[in-house]
């Protein structure tokens, strides 16, 4: 009897253990799934890689399709926005009306401001600044499809001459940049997104001085940019004006980012941080330019 | 009916985002709601469906976010969840609506943190709470619609579907 109790504990002992070890394995299978699942997404979400052909081919047409469906809604959304533009335009022209007189001494002004800078450019031989850019209109395609990617889709790609990491803007200033190209159509990142790789020099206009820093990232509570790099001593005034510098890879001299908001110093006391509200509305974007750069070469 | 549904979803969901603002109270997130709508022509056969899910969530990849297997992941896992619920929920339009909020919300949690483990976004307690807010009222509206408009159509052409 004992030794049968004693034979039946050891079978229930080696079914558990046998049991447990099935169980740990299935953990560590999981877990590895896992990992290599989030490698696979980490690589796939990420704006370095390009589309491949299949992608881009399947993007387009989809998209094509998509076009051709909302082009009727576009047409009746852009008569009712026609109707009422056309109602602030006749305000506006009565008001240009009266200030026309001045334009001929504003034009003599700009030719002649025009002159001085050619003639500073050859003094100071930079015959190859990142001044000249070809603009490229396009029309937003897809704005929210997939909310956590602050993507915009434009009707426009490679074809048109469309290349990763050109600038885009709006009338009010700089939005973002490409990152994925297909043959008719791009992505483009916009500005407010969390994901921060790159930083863009900027410089804020201070009487006849510039300050430069860096744009670091969007703070989505109090939707403003944040600049950081900021000397503590440095003097800034709210409503200064921010430009892109034309430092670095992407982004050329000269685009308006935005207008200073507030300055305040760091956790340490040793830098300012300043917030830079920009005039876009990020949630209503409909129409952008792609800033086509081109090198000036004599 | 099912390729239908989940086009006109697909499509319609493209669409309203050139037309609503992004931060309003009405950011569609109708290919979602499409697998909910769907689930009850697969009868006793989910694996079919769970197929279904997955090229859904493909072509959303492709299409509208750049990314490759990311939403195909968390369609299937949103697959998984409509046929849990479905054995214990029957086919009604109360239900649909209960059944499209859950997912809607396991859909953007589940991405949210994936999105925020591989470091593509910080997180913001507040910014997951709106965004789950703004994306409830317009998708749970489309949800009835879309249970009423298909539920008429399978019901005149007697197509089988789960009660």
């Amino acid at each position: 009897m004992v030794k049968t109790t004693k034979i039946y504990y050891n079978v229930c002992g080696d079914y558990m253990r046998r049991r447990n070890r099935i169980k740990k394995q299935w953990i560590v299978l999981i877990f590895l799934a896992v990992v290599i699942g989030l490698g696979i997404i980490y690589n796939t979400v990420n704006d370095k890689r390009s589309l491949t052909k299949i992608e881009g081919l399947i993007k387009d047409t989809g998209l094509f399709v998509n076009k051709i469906v909302y082009s009727p809604i576009k047409l009746v959304k852009k008569k009712i926005v026609e109707n009422r533009e056309k109602q602030e335009m006749y305000d506006k022209y009565q008001e240009l009306k009266n200030k026309s007189n001045n334009y001929d001494l504003l034009e003599a002004k700009k030719e002649e401001l025009e002159f001085q800078l050619k003639e500073m450019q050859k003094i100071l031989n930079l015959n190859n600044t990142l001044n000249k850019e070809s603009y490229l209109n396009a029309t937003v395609i897809n704005r929210n499809v997939g909310i956590w990617y602050d993507t915009i889709t434009i009707d426009k790609g490679s074809k048109n001459g469309i290349k990763v990491d050109m600038p885009v803007i709006v009338n009010e200033g700089l939005i973002g940049k490409i990152t994925k190209v297909s043959n008719f159509n791009s992505a483009v990142k916009l500005l407010t997104s969390d994901e921060i790789t790159d930083k863009i020099s900027v410089k804020i206009k201070n009487n006849n001085d510039y300050i430069l820093g860096l744009l670091v990232n969007y703070d989505l509570s109090n939707k403003v940019f944040i600049v950081e790099g900021i000397d503590q001593n440095t003097d800034i005034k709210e409503g200064s004006v921010v430009t892109t510098t034309g430092l670095g890879d992407y982004f050329p001299s000269g685009i308006i980012v935005g207008k200073v908001k507030q300055v305040r110093t760091d956790n340490f006391d040793l830098a300012k941080i300043v917030e830079v509200k920009s005039d876009v509305d990020f949630n209503k974007i409909n129409y952008v330019t792609v800033l086509k750069r081109e090198v000036i070469e004599e | 009916m099912i390729g239908f549904i989940i086009s006109i979803s697909l499509l319609l969901e493209s669409i309203l985002s050139n037309l609503i603002p992004i931060g309003t109270y009405f950011t569609p997130l109708f290919s979602i709601v499409s697998l909910v709508i769907i689930y009850p022509y697969f009868i006793n056969d989910d694996i079919r469906y769970i197929k279904y899910c997955g090229i859904t969530g493909l072509i959303y990849d492709v299409i509208f976010t750049n990314t490759l297997f990311f939403n195909m992941i968390i369609f299937i896992i949103i697959g998984l969840i409509i046929k849990l619920i479905n054995i214990t929920l029957s086919n009604n339009f109360i239900n649909v609506m209960i059944i499209t909020a859950i997912n809607i919300i396991v859909y953007l949690i589940i991405s949210y943190f994936i999105l925020w483990i591989i470091g593509y976004k910080t997180f913001n307690y507040d910014y997951l709470f709106s965004t789950i807010s703004k994306t409830l009222i317009l998708n749970i509206i489309y949800s009835v619609v879309m249970y009423i408009v298909t539920d008429k159509i399978s019901k005149k052409h007697k197509i089988l579907k789960i009660d």
